[in-house]
């Protein structure tokens, strides 16, 4: 069994040590996620906190069918949507909000390589535009791993990675 | 379009990867989308890698929520939880669990003294006439009434009460020797003299 899985299972058991292990080894990547999905610092490390804790209390029911990573993610993604509902953060899509036009793919390559217009990118795409683009890019989950977590078809995933990097490319090159 | 993510992670191998390669030489819009790609997930491994969340806070928040919890859980124990722990210290503390025993085995032993007994001999709120006999009657479990009648008619017996607790009738008679008959009489279980 992998490592993070092991972990888990440990920590299931109620092994408080293997849940710090757990969470040095994966508190950063779920931070990462949430801080894109949710857009603030200090919402995302609530969240984080509130996702391990979740994780402590309900570990014992991880049976092993997926990473351990995502199926924390799965629970960070759940409780992410429940607080945005209650702060009402409705984020626009501030995708519509830049005069878009196109870049050339070489273009797009090297703003990509800039962190700053990478990060201004991000945060004007919709939430669910950045998810699936953290999702698929940096977790590098399938496309079928990422229709389960979300809940949504295979189809609908491609989709939507394919209009996100649409989105993403038409940002940076208005800026 | 879509083995790109297979090729990027290193998971085309032989010849898959060989016509991925060829298709990228001679479509540059794939070549370009690889392209892409590569540099989207280079500036977000960047990024996080620049992302640094403050773990010991987040770590604090944690263990306060988990700590919180149980204590919660500690200070309004439900009356499972009360049941519980009052089991767990009775059967952990042996002087406790002897006791309880000792109390059962007295409960035991009292039930079977004070017993009520199987059949009881009453007096009886029936004034018999004089020469008339009173008795306390039980027949057998099979008996039929028909063959209640027909012994009863045969010495001139008559039923007063019952059937009471335990199936006992109180049975009138004329003389002794009507209250022998029922006494020996193969259908009773139990007949004696009411005083």
């Amino acid at each position: 069994m992998p490592r993070e899985e092991e972990l888990l299972t440990q920590a299931g058991q109620g092994d408080k040590e293997a849940f710090t292990e757990l969470f040095q080894a994966l508190h950063k990547r779920i931070y990462f996620y949430l801080l894109h999905l949710l857009g603030d610092e200090n919402r995302a490390e609530e969240v984080t906190a509130e996702t391990f804790a979740e994780v402590w209390r309900c570990a014992s029911r991880f049976e092993g069918r997926s990473k351990a990573s995502t199926w924390i993610m799965g629970i960070a993604r759940n409780i992410a949507y429940k607080q945005m509902q209650r702060w009402r953060n409705d984020h626009d899509d501030l995708e519509e909000h830049y005069e878009l036009s196109d870049a050339g793919s070489q273009r797009f390559v090297a703003m990509l390589e800039r962190q700053d217009l990478l990060k201004k990118g991000l945060a004007a795409l919709s939430p669910k535009h950045r998810e699936v683009l953290i999702l698929a890019f940096y977790e590098e989950l399938s496309y079928e791993e990422i229709s389960k977590m979300l809940g949504i078809p295979v189809n609908t995933v491609k989709t939507r990675v394919f209009h996100a990097k649409k989105a993403l490319r038409l940002i940076l090159s208005s800026m | 379009m879509e083995m790109i993510p297979e090729f990027l992670s290193g998971r085309l191998a032989g010849a898959e990867r060989e016509e991925f390669l060829q298709a990228m030489d001679l479509h540059p819009t794939l070549a370009d989308a690889v392209e892409e790609e590569r540099a989207l997930r280079a500036g977000l491994q960047r990024m996080a890698e620049e992302t640094e969340p403050d773990s010991r806070a987040i770590l604090a928040r944690i263990e306060q929520k988990i700590g919180t919890e149980q204590k919660a859980g500690r200070d309004r124990p439900g009356m499972i939880h009360q049941m519980a722990s009052w089991m767990t210290q009775l059967f952990s503390a042996p002087r406790l669990a002897w006791g309880l025993c000792a109390v059962q085995a007295l409960a035991l032993v009292l039930l079977l003294v004070a017993r009520q007994p199987e059949y009881r001999t009453m007096s009886v709120e029936h004034r018999p006439h004089s020469g008339e006999i009173v008795m306390n009657v039980i027949f057998k479990e099979d008996t039929k009434v028909p063959q209640m009648v027909l012994l009863l008619k045969k010495i001139h017996g008559k039923i007063i009460d019952g059937p009471g607790q335990g199936g006992l009738f109180i049975v009138k008679v004329p003389e002794p020797q009507a209250a022998e008959a029922i006494e020996r009489a193969a259908i009773v279980e139990f007949a004696k003299t009411a005083y």
